[in-house]
Formats: structure tokens, C-alpha cells, sequence
């Protein structure tokens, strides 16, 4: 006996489907027997569910309700309760019926047909078994700010062991830059610091700076991550921070630094030179070039600082103590860490605060390394003998999960309206790095083109956000954060004029909106308009805007400029969509599996994010996610073994004929291939199905989404309305699509009826043309977007069969145009709709 | 949906969030009464706006759809309005001086018998090979624009 | 390379001086003007502001003149070129719309396929550097103030290969004829005379080019830089109506004309109102010195 149960979901199915008619048409068929319940997810329609399989000794279970991405699992834990929990199928008809279809009768029309589609495919069912998989008790964070060192201390603090991988020299990420945080004005660095030495020196946790992320490989529980640390050329345990290395005499006038710079590394102090000349003789004798030269007897010597080596020899044997070191590396270059603003030396740390304290040396710039000359200026120096020649490093790391924290960095507004190339034009970053104690002005606000303190500040809300040319969405933070630093630049300055130009003033959060009238107290314009252009008119900006309440044009005068630009996501967080591979929103972060209910969970198993990498947030978000990933990693790595279902392909050996066409196909190299026969290695297998696809003897097959489950699918359907456009969407992709249409409403025609399958790459070409022999009217597939298949290729692989079945298609008279494959992300519930009106018009 | 309404939504007018970019960069609305924003939100609203003489002051220049940030076509929509006010018989009669050139001559712009002097001593035909001196083709052109019926659209004519 | 001039009603019967630059020019750079029996564009700001079917259906009939002998349509004027870019775009992509105006221009035997590309002649040269290096005589050694103009940028779609907030395309041009482009504020902004404004408010359309005519006299350039006729009399005109400024203007094929050796009173470039005494008196001195 199979037993239907109907969900009215409230009003949400029964509002759109008549279910009296449904019951009706079911209760027609011998082995049915059908129940309704207003929320069948409900305990009381669980436990419905659970009586009536019991009662009724049922062997089969069809639940027509939502989609199985939302609550699939409630009801596959339920089933499982009194039977295999793989004897059961669902029927999607809310998100892709009653939610997408504008009329009820053909609402009800479509569900009956997913219904019987669903029946007919139950029917297939096998058990399928659980096989447990050793787990990793080792985790990595990639990415070390904020939010990454957060969850990297939650989880080390439950007894995991944490690899803490971080591509900058130091870890901190862009908190660390910043002057004061919203909405209390903390100091960030005085905030940030002691989670800086946590994560550091945590007995469970291993920084891995100025590293990258190569590969991801493996499975949940067991990933492998390859690494690759660029070298430091100084010792990272002989290095002790002290400085000498790195000291200097350049004293900024304005905070900018465009080019890099040459210095002097000696002084030679006229007063105490006796011009003997011992220096110049002993430089020609270690040294060709000499840097030093005596023009004649008496006089001081001439110095060339780009034939000096730093060997110190003048400065050692100097009789009169006449030569100083002033820059033991006498090349001077734009500050990372200050954005430009201030600079920094060949070896250097990014910031007096940085953590871990360890000097490196850049080999772009540094005249050892990249060869200019055999220079020995810190080499000499220093006293722990530190800067050394030094390789890459690669790793392979294995760890049992993944958190993603990479964080956002600012979109580029170069060559845009906002005359970014203007010296006085800065983002909000660079300003925290002006008013930052330890930042190139010490804390004091200097513009970067003279160093003159401003006395008109202009903030620009909504640089690159809310603008469909740059990052449609809003930032989210930078309503604060300019109103933080508006206020900071008042406190300091009350003199100064300071205007915010704005679309909507966002407040909302705890203590955000008394934060923002205390702004406006404190003498702070809000401007209601968004800003047109920036012109430069010399040192000086006239920023173009209009004061919308009053609808009159304004052209403000401003010394200083500051753009609050658009969050967008970070170059790591962008490399690690592409090597994981991870799912990208529309918007270009890290999606979440679900962004209600699992917000830091990615549709990979295992594989969690937290903080900027997933959407722009404030810094006490990023701390809720990293606190909420690492309660779901202790839960994902409670046991010493995750339990996997058996979903997999299996090799039937009796047919077998060992071509190795599946090995071939498998991007998880999941098929062993060196016993006596063909097998499949469980934990490996992805479940994607692409070798059962390939097979000439049909001996590899998929436990689950089998060929006879897909086309007694098919069957269903079209028995029940001819009228069909049978749409095989990937359960990662154009399903979702398909989901997020039918949440939104979007209406499409009910002849599309969807056959869910774990990969478009799954699909044959048999399977594509068999709807065609049940008489249905076209086929389409709802694929991932091009080079995001869940499993690499799937999609790629599945275009080159379509175009066959395309062929075919048209030499049956068919007409290759009733097949297409559509490239859809989670993300497109419009693109799916689309899609499918597309292939409806055409069918 | 009255027409006004209607040639804001032709051009995506409904997508606007009132930032006002568009009369921050308006070279004409630092002129004159043009402010864009405003218009495209009476549009919005279904005003009749096509009486209003500010109409006429805009030059096109694109400044404010090219930057809009939610893609209104703001131009676009000045444009249809145009059109709608010219049925309505609300437009700058200078204009009319165009229209009958375009009509007699197949351009806005006719030759000056200075110009085709000066055209003649450079080196050029005296009189340029368009249709103004392709009488076939300029009866074509106008009756062209009588199936469109522009020039009773424009003197008011057509009912 | 073979094209269809479409010279635009100003250059024709305005500013001839225009015309026969353009002539001289492309005709050194060995490209084959082509000329047909062309209406107005209709220009973009009055006719398609009255009517948009009858503005479309006049940019397609002059379409269909250069489609007849399978040749793209080359303008000189961003009027012009903004026109007939909108409405080929229009009755290329829009075949409902491109049955439509063909059924009318159908009655006077005429028909539109949407085979026909609109080039903007700055385009063209951007694409031919090598040429112009090969035509320049001498180095013109002029800072020019350079106008755009808005029909040449925005909307962007014409142009998804310039950058519209930061173009440099002309400026690589005048460089190859050793001219250096002066940085004034709102370089890329209106000359006022778009839309119809130019006739129907003369206060608004004055009122704009003042304010671009003083920023650009705040870099003291030596004459203004064009590439569009209607800029072009809007700023020799302008000058005079306001009785204010007296920099003398240049369109694109002139400056390059005189650098191909060509005399300035032969392209006719003293028959401007504001006077170019200067620029004609510098050029003059160069050609001596060869």
C-alpha cells in the first residue's frame, strides 16, 4: 500500500488546489490511500504520517507538499521513524504549483499530474543502507579577521584543532584598520587586540599567514586542502619584532606616496668628519662601486646611496664616530596596510601592532631579492640574524570542515563619477587609516594632497551601492560607519563643516538610531540626495548633489571627500567560490544553503561561512556568525564517524564490462578500479550520477534518482496531462530557481512540470527523448550556470548531449527546439520563469 | 492607467527611489525650472505634467539616465512626455519653424544662399547632394510624413 | 574602406567648413565617401520630442539608402549619430516595430532590413592611428580644450568600449597630431544645445554654455575641440550671443586637416564668427618652418 498524504499548508496549497478533488482522484486507485492535514509538517501531521504507516503497514509513502528543500528532512526523520526513509517520495506542489500557477483549476490540474508523478516513482524504490565515514577532528578558517578568528578561537576553545589560514602577512583583516567602531566608539584596535593574541597564541590554533588556498578535495568529514605559504625571507622564530631592521628617518609631509623612493641609509655629521678619508678607502676596497668617494684630502666624503650595499664598514671604522646609519633599507614604498596613505620599507610589518610581530621582506622591492644588488643592509644588522633566503611552502592540510570567513573589500570606483583619482577623494577605509592613532597622519585628519586639515569634509553615502552599474544591493554598514567617522572628525574638530549626502539614512540596529541623532546634535548635516559627480577644482571639490526636500541642485565646496564605497567581495572569497567550488548569490557573496534557516551553512556539507564573505555586516554580525558556525561544526564533528546515507552509484559486477568509462567520467575519483572487480568507494561518491550516463552496459546505477525511478517519473506526469513540458532541473540549481520563483509568486505555465535529478550531467540522452515517446510536448533542462556545476562539469558535460539529442530530435521530425538546456543559478527565479515560458511559446 | 502614467512605466520609472542624481548632474535644471527627479515622480504619480513649460528645457544630454542607479530611462520618459504634451498642442512654437523646414526641405536646417556661396568657393557642389535637391525623393520624404501624419500631429490639424 | 556620408543638415549648410575637412581628411586616410540623398537625421531632441514613429521612420528611410548599397553609414555629428543610432537600435532589435515603419516606407518603394551599421567618425579614426601618423605633416602643437559632446557618450550602449565617465579616445587622436588636451572641471558635461533648447530657450541654453565656456577658459586653451557640428555652432554662436569669451572652435576633421597640410583658409575655418586668426596664424608659421 502506498500512502498519499496531502498538505493544505494552511491556505498556502488548499487557497490555489482544490483538494477535495485531489482526494477524489486518488482514492480512485486501489493501492492509494490518501489523508489530508492542514500542516502536515506539524507534530500532529507527523505523527498522522507515523500512525497511518503503522496501521496501514504501508510500504510507501508520497508526501505532497512543499518543497523537499525546505522541509524534506523533517519528514525523511519522521518516515524514518517506521520504515527505510528512502521509500518515500515527495511532490512539489507549493513552490512549483499552487505558488506558481494563476488559475486554481490548473493548479489543481498540475498537482494531480506531480502527484501521480511522484506515486509512479515511489513505486521504484529500493532501501537504501547508511555506511559511517571516519571524521577529521581538525577544522579549518580561511580568513583571519574579524569574523574568521572569532569562529577559529569558538571552535579551538571546544577541542577542535584549527588551521587558521590568512593570505595577508598579519591577521586582523580590515578591523584592524579601522580608528573606532560604531555605535560606541570602542577603539577598534583596543577591541580587536586581545582576540589578535587569542588567536595567536591559542594552544589549539595554527596561524597560517601569507598563505593560500590551492584545492579542496575530499568529502564531508574528510576534505583535503592544499596550501601554499609565500616565504617571509625572515625568520619567522628568530625574528623579534625589534624594528631595527626597518628604521628610518622619512618623515611625511602629506599621507600619500605614490612612487617608491630611494634614501640615503648614512649621514655623515659634518661636524665631527675630520675628512680623512678611512671611510671612502675602506667602501673602494669592499666595495665596486664604491659608494662613497673622497674628492680630494680633507674634504667630506660623497656619498651615492644606489651603489651602497649596507656593508656599515664606514660606519664601524669611522676614527670620529662621523657616520650614522639613518635607513638600514633605504627603499621606501606606499603602505598596504595604509591604503597608500604612508609607506613602509622592503622589510617591514604592516603595522607597529600587527600580529604575529614578524618582519618580512617584499621581493619585489627588496634590492637583495630581486637581484638590484648584493645588499647586506639588514642582513648585517640585525642581531638575531634573521632575514633569510626562504621557499614556498605547500601543504596538504586535512581537516574534517571548512569555514569560509574571506571577507569583503571595497569596490573600485576608479574612472567612475566620483573622481576617485583625486587625491582628496578617499574612501571610508582610508579615512579610518587618517584618523587611526597608528595610522601615516598618527591620528591626525590631513588631507593627502597638501596635509592641510580640511575644513569642509563631504561624506558620499551609497558610492557603488543601491546602483544597478556597480553592486545593486546596499552595503549595509556605511550609513553608520560614515555617521561614526562624521562624528569623530566633529569631536575632534568642531570647527570643521561636515555633511552627509544620502538616499535613506538606515539605523536600523541596536542603539544605531539614538547614535545617529546624536550625530545630527552634534552639528553634523544630513543632505537628503545622492551625489551626482565630483569636480576637481584644484586642491579643492565641488560635489554636485541635490537637496531633494528642498528639489534644489547643490553644489557643495569641499577640502576632503569621502566616498562610502560599496562592500563587495573580497579576491579570496571570490577564489574560493571558484576552488571549492561554493555557490555565489547573484550579488557575488557566498550564498547560504538557506538564508533564513541555515544562514551559515553553503550547500556544501561541511562547509560553513561567517561574517563578509557571506553579505556586508557590522562587526558584532560577523561575531554572531563565527559563534554560530562554530556550534554547528561541534555539532557536525560530534562523532568519530558521520553517518552517510547510501545514495550513491553502485556496479552491478555480473554486467560490468571493466571499459572504465565511469572511472573516466568521475571527477572524485570514486571508482575503485584495482580490486577484482569494479567498485564504488562510497565516502568518495558525490552522488552527481555522470558515470551512470556513460556506461554502455547500463551497469553502474544510481541508488537514488535511478533510471526506472525517472522515467515511472515521467510517466506520472504525463499520464495525467499530455500537456507537459518535462523539466529536468539539477537539485542544486534550476530546482532552487524553480523554488525561488514559486516563493516570489512568479506565475509560469503549469505545463512545466519538474523532475528533480542530482545534476543536469545526470540526465542521458535516452531520458531526454523518452517524455517525447509518453507524448509530452517538450523537455527542458534546468542546468547551473556555467563553470558553477556542483559537481565541476556536470552541466558542461550534459550541453554536448543535448546538442546530440538536439539532432535527433530533428531527424525524428520532432524538431530540436522542444529540447533546450537552460543555465540558471539558485539565484534566477526570473531566469527560470523565463526559461520556461520560452520553451512553452516554442513547444 | 492614464497615459502619463503609462510613458513612466514605459521607461522604468516605477524603479525610482527618489535619490535625486539625476537633477544633482542636470546641466539645464541649474538653469532652469527642470527638475527631473520631481517630473519623473509627478509621471509616477499620473499628473498630468505635459503643461508644464520645464518640459522643453531639457537637452538630452543622457547625464542623468546613464547614472541613474536603478536604470530609470529618464530621458526616455522627458521624451514620451513630449510627445504626449505635442497632441495635447503644448509645445514651444519655434519649434514649428523646424518641422515645416524638415517638411519642405528634408532638413531641420535649410541652405543659406550664403552658405552655398561659401560651399561653392571651398569646393563643394554648391547645393548638397540630398534629398533637398532630389525633388522625386523629397516628395517621397513628405509623403512619408504625411502617412505618419506629422505635420497635422504638430499644427494641431489631425483630430 | 567604402562608407556613406551622412554629413547632417549643420555641416552641410552651416558650417560647410566641416563638410569639406571631412572630405579632405578621410580621403587622405583612403576611405571612399559615398554620398545618398539623406533627410535630417530627424535630430534626436525636437523630432523624436514630437513624434517618435515619424522620427523612426525617417531614420529608417536613410538607413534604406545606404542598405541599397550595402554600406555603414559614417557621421560627423552626434546629433546625427545619437539618431540614427537610436533608431537603427530600435529597427534592428525590434522586428515588430522594423515591420511597422517598413509597411509605410513600403508605400514610396522603400525598404529596411537592419543591415546597416551608424560609426561616429571619431570611432573610425580611433581605428586608423597608423594612418593619421602617416598623413601628418607636422605636429600642430595646439592645447585644446576637448568637448564630447552628450550624443557621442551616453546613452552607454553605444559605446560599451569607452569608458563614458573617463574617455580618452579624441585625446589619443589630437596626441598623434602633438596636440595636448587641457583638464578643465565637468569636462564631460552639455554645451546647452540639445533637446530643442537651443532654439526654444535661448536663456537655458546660454545659461549652459556659460557655465561650460568658463570652466574651460579656466585652462586657457588655445581653441575648444569638437567633434560635433551642433556643439560646434552652439559654441561659435553661443560666444557671440553672450558677448562673452572669444576661443576660437575647432571640430576634430579641421584640426586633423590642417595637419595633414591642408591650409586653413582652404578648409574654409575663418568662416567661423569667433575668430580663428590665431590658430590659422600658428599653423601657417608651422608649414613655413617645414
Amino acid at each position: 500500500m502506498i500512502g498519499v498524504f496531502l498538505c493544505d499548508c494552511g491556505t498556502n496549497i488548499a487557497g490555489n488546489t482544490d483538494m477535495e478533488y485531489l482526494k477524489e482522484e486518488l482514492s480512485k486507485e486501489d493501492d492509494l490511500i490518501v489523508h489530508e492535514s492542514i500542516f502536515l509538517c506539524s507534530q500532529l501531521g507527523q505523527d498522522l504520517i507515523k500512525e497511518t504507516i503503522e496501521k496501514e503497514k504501508l510500504d510507501r509513502v508520497v508526501i505532497c507538499s512543499c518543497s523537499p528543500k525546505h522541509h524534506g528532512d523533517i519528514f525523511k526523520e519522521c518516515i524514518g521513524e517506521k520504515m527505510n526513509p528512502y521509500l518515500w517520495e515527495m511532490a512539489n506542489i507549493r513552490e512549483q504549483c499552487s505558488w506558481a500557477t494563476e488559475n486554481k483549476n490548473e493548479a489543481t490540474q498540475k498537482a494531480l499530474a506531480l502527484i501521480k508523478g511522484a506515486i509512479e516513482a515511489s513505486r521504484t524504490l529500493q532501501e537504501i543502507g547508511q555506511a559511517k565515514v571516519p571524521v577529521i577532528k581538525d577544522v579549518m578558517v580561511i580568513g583571519g579577521g574579524i569574523a574568521g578568528m572569532h569562529a577559529a578561537i569558538e571552535i579551538a576553545d571546544k577541542g577542535f584543532h584549527v588551521y587558521l589560514v590568512e593570505q595577508n602577512p598579519n591577521i586582523g583583516g580590515n578591523m584592524c584598520k579601522l580608528d573606532r567602531t560604531f555605535p560606541t566608539d570602542d577603539c577598534s584596535m583596543c577591541t580587536i587586540s586581545p582576540i589578535l593574541n587569542e588567536t595567536a597564541m591559542h594552544k589549539n590554533i595554527d596561524v597560517l599567514t601569507m598563505t593560500d588556498v590551492e584545492d579542496v578535495s575530499g568529502h564531508p568529514g574528510e576534505y583535503t586542502v592544499t596550501t601554499r605559504s609565500r616565504p617571509r625571507y625572515v625568520d619567522f622564530t628568530a625574528c623579534t619584532g625589534c624594528g631595527d631592521c626597518a628604521q628610518t628617518d622619512l618623515v611625511m609631509e602629506t599621507p600619500t606616496l605614490s612612487e617608491p623612493l630611494w634614501l640615503d641609509r648614512i649621514k655623515i655629521h659634518e661636524d665631527l668628519c675630520n675628512g680623512c678619508g678611512a671611510c671612502a678607502k675602506l667602501c673602494a676596497k669592499q666595495n665596486d662601486p664604491p659608494a662613497l668617494t673622497q674628492k680630494e684630502k680633507g674634504a667630506i666624503s660623497d656619498y651615492d646611496t644606489r651603489k651602497c650595499v649596507g656593508c656599515w664598514v664606514c660606519v664601524e671604522k669611522c676614527p670620529k664616530k662621523a657616520v650614522e646609519i639613518i635607513n638600514v633599507c633605504p627603499i621606501v614604498v606606499p603602505s598596504e596596510f595604509n591604503l597608500g596613505l604612508g609607506f613602509r620599507k622592503a622589510i617591514y610589518v604592516p603595522d607597529s601592532q600587527a600580529v604575529p610581530l614578524k618582519y618580512l621582506r617584499d621581493p619585489e622591492t627588496c634590492l637583495q631579492l630581486n637581484g638590484t644588488m648584493e645588499c647586506q643592509g639588514c642582513t648585517t644588522i640585525c642581531k638575531a640574524k634573521a632575514p633569510c633566503q626562504e621557499a614556498e611552502e605547500v601543504r596538504q592540510l586535512r581537516v574534517g570542515a571548512i569555514v569560509v570567513a574571506t571577507g569583503y573589500e571595497q569596490y573600485d570606483l576608479s574612472g567612475t563619477e566620483y573622481n576617485l583619482e583625486h587625491p582628496n577623494v578617499i574612501t571610508g577605509l582610508e579615512l579610518e587609516r587618517l584618523i587611526s592613532p597608528s595610522g601615516p597622519t598618527l591620528g591626525e585628519l590631513k588631507r593627502p594632497s597638501d596635509g592641510k586639515i580640511p575644513q569642509r569634509v563631504v561624506f558620499v553615502q551609497c558610492a557603488g551601492s543601491r546602483d544597478r552599474r556597480y553592486a545593486e544591493y546596499c552595503s549595509k554598514i556605511c550609513c553608520m560607519y560614515a555617521t561614526k567617522n562624521a562624528r569623530l572628525v566633529k569631536a575632534d574638530h568642531p570647527e570643521i563643516d561636515v555633511t552627509i549626502c544620502y538616499i535613506d539614512l538606515r539605523a536600523a540596529g541596536r542603539g544605531y538610531e539614538e547614535y545617529y541623532d546624536q550625530a545630527r546634535e552634534m552639528g553634523i548635516k544630513y543632505i537628503r540626495g545622492n551625489v551626482s559627480e565630483i569636480l576637481a577644482d584644484g586642491d579643492e571639490l565641488l560635489v554636485r548633489t541635490e537637496n531633494t526636500l528642498l528639489n534644489e541642485p547643490l553644489l557643495l565646496e569641499a577640502d576632503l571627500v569621502v566616498l562610502s564605497t560599496a562592500l563587495v567581495p573580497s579576491r579570496g572569497t571570490k577564489h574560493l567560490i571558484e576552488t571549492i567550488p561554493l555557490v555565489p548569490g547573484k550579488d557575488g557573496f557566498i550564498a547560504p544553503v538557506h538564508v533564513k534557516i541555515a544562514p551559515v551553512d553553503t550547500a556544501t556539507t561541511g562547509i560553513f561561512i561567517a561574517g563578509t564573505a557571506e553579505a556586508p555586516k557590522p562587526i558584532q554580525e560577523c561575531i554572531t556568525d563565527a559563534g554560530a558556525v562554530a556550534s554547528r561544526i561541534a555539532t557536525f564533528l560530534k562523532d568519530d564517524q558521520l553517518t552517510v546515507d547510501l545514495v550513491t552509484s553502485h556496479i552491478n559486477p555480473d554486467i560490468c564490462i571493466k571499459c572504465g568509462e565511469c572511472n573516466e567520467i568521475c571527477n572524485y575519483d570514486a571508482i575503485d578500479t584495482e580490486g577484482e572487480n569494479y567498485e564504488v568507494v562510497d565516502v568518495a561518491c558525490h552522488a552527481c550520477g555522470m558515470c551512470t550516463t556513460v556506461c554502455p552496459t547500463n551497469a553502474i546505477e544510481l541508488r537514488y534518482y535511478s533510471d526506472i525511478q525517472l522515467e515511472k517519473a515521467v510517466d506520472g506526469i504525463l499520464e495525467k496531462d499530455k500537456d507537459s513540458v518535462i523539466a529536468y532541473c539539477c537539485s542544486q540549481c534550476g530546482y532552487n530557481a524553480a523554488d525561488l520563483a514559486g516563493t516570489a509568486k512568479m506565475r509560469y505555465s503549469p505545463e512545466v512540470k519538474i523532475v528533480r535529478v542530482p545534476c543536469s550531467g545526470r540526465v542521458t540522452i535516452p531520458q531526454m527523448l523518452y517524455p517525447f515517446t509518453r507524448g509530452a510536448k517538450g523537455v527542458m533542462i534546468g542546468a547551473c550556470l556555467e563553470g558553477q556545476c556542483h559537481y565541476i562539469d556536470g552541466n558542461i558535460k550534459e550541453k554536448d548531449k543535448v546538442a546530440l539529442a538536439k539532432q535527433v530530435l530533428d531527424l525524428m521530425g520532432i524538431g530540436g527546439e522542444k529540447l533546450e538546456l537552460f543555465n540558471i543559478s539558485s539565484a534566477e527565479g526570473a531566469k527560470f520563469v523565463e526559461s520556461a515560458e520560452r520553451m512553452v511559446s516554442r513547444c | 492607467m492614464n497615459p502619463v502614467e503609462k510613458a513612466a512605466r514605459d521607461s522604468n520609472v516605477e524603479k525610482c527611489v527618489q535619490c535625486g542624481k539625476c537633477t544633482a548632474g542636470c546641466p539645464s535644471g541649474r538653469q532652469s525650472r527642470l527638475r527631473t527627479r520631481t517630473l519623473v515622480q509627478m509621471a509616477y504619480q499620473g499628473e498630468d505634467v505635459t503643461g508644464l513649460p520645464e518640459l522643453w528645457d531639457c537637452t538630452t544630454c543622457y547625464n542623468c539616465a546613464e547614472r541613474c542607479p536603478k536604470g530609470v530611462n529618464t530621458v526616455d520618459t522627458i521624451i514620451l512626455l513630449r510627445n504626449l504634451a505635442v497632441k495635447k498642442g503644448n509645445f514651444p512654437k519655434i519649434h514649428l519653424n523646424a518641422v515645416e523646414n524638415l517638411y519642405n526641405t528634408g532638413n531641420g536646417f535649410p541652405l543659406s544662399p550664403e552658405v552655398a556661396q561659401i560651399r561653392a568657393i571651398i569646393g563643394l557642389d554648391k547645393e548638397p547632394h540630398d534629398v533637398s535637391t532630389a525633388p522625386e525623393e523629397l516628395e517621397k520624404v513628405k509623403r512619408i510624413m504625411d502617412i505618419t501624419g506629422f505635420l497635422e500631429l504638430v499644427r494641431g490639424d489631425r483630430k | 574602406m567604402k562608407l556613406s556620408l551622412f554629413p547632417g543638415c549643420i555641416a552641410k549648410n552651416m558650417y560647410a567648413s566641416i563638410e569639406k575637412s571631412t572630405r579632405f581628411v578621410f580621403d587622405r586616410l583612403g576611405v571612399e565617401l559615398v554620398d545618398h540623398r539623406y533627410t535630417c537625421c530627424p535630430a534626436p531632441g525636437v523630432f523624436r520630442g514630437y513624434d517618435i514613429d515619424t522620427w523612426v521612420t525617417l531614420g529608417g528611410r536613410n538607413l534604406a539608402e545606404a542598405e541599397k548599397d550595402g554600406l555603414d553609414v559614417l557621421t560627423i555629428c552626434n546629433g546625427c549619430y545619437g539618431s540614427l543610432h537610436g533608431s537603427n537600435q530600435i529597427l534592428q532589435e525590434d522586428i515588430e516595430k522594423r515591420e511597422e515603419i517598413n509597411e509605410v516606407l513600403e508605400q514610396v518603394g522603400k525598404r529596411y532590413n537592419g543591415g546597416v551599421e551608424v560609426l561616429h567618425f571619431a570611432d573610425v579614426l580611433s581605428t586608423m592611428h597608423d594612418e593619421i601618423q602617416e598623413q601628418k605633416e607636422f605636429d600642430l602643437g595646439l592645447r585644446l580644450a576637448v568637448h564630447y559632446g552628450c550624443h557621442y557618450l551616453r546613452p552607454s550602449q553605444h559605446h560599451e568600449s569607452v569608458n563614458v565617465e573617463n574617455p580618452h579616445i579624441v585625446e589619443d587622436i589630437l596626441e598623434l597630431v602633438g596636440c595636448e588636451s587641457v583638464d578643465f572641471k565637468n569636462r564631460l558635461s552639455c554645451c546647452g544645445a540639445g533637446g530643442g533648447v537651443w532654439s526654444s530657450d535661448e536663456e537655458v541654453a546660454l545659461g549652459v554654455l556659460q557655465e561650460k565656456l568658463a570652466f574651460m577658459s579656466e585652462a586657457e586653451p588655445e581653441a575648444i575641440l569638437d567633434i560635433c557640428p551642433f556643439c560646434h555652432l552652439q559654441f561659435d554662436q553661443g560666444q557671440k550671443r553672450l558677448q562673452k569669451f572669444s576661443i576660437p572652435v575647432l571640430h576634430l576633421n579641421q584640426v586633423l586637416g590642417m595637419a595633414f597640410g591642408e591650409r586653413p583658409k582652404k578648409l574654409a575655418i575663418h568662416t567661423h564668427l569667433v575668430s580663428t586668426r590665431e590658430i590659422e596664424k600658428k599653423v601657417k608659421g608651422l608649414k613655413k618652418n617645414l
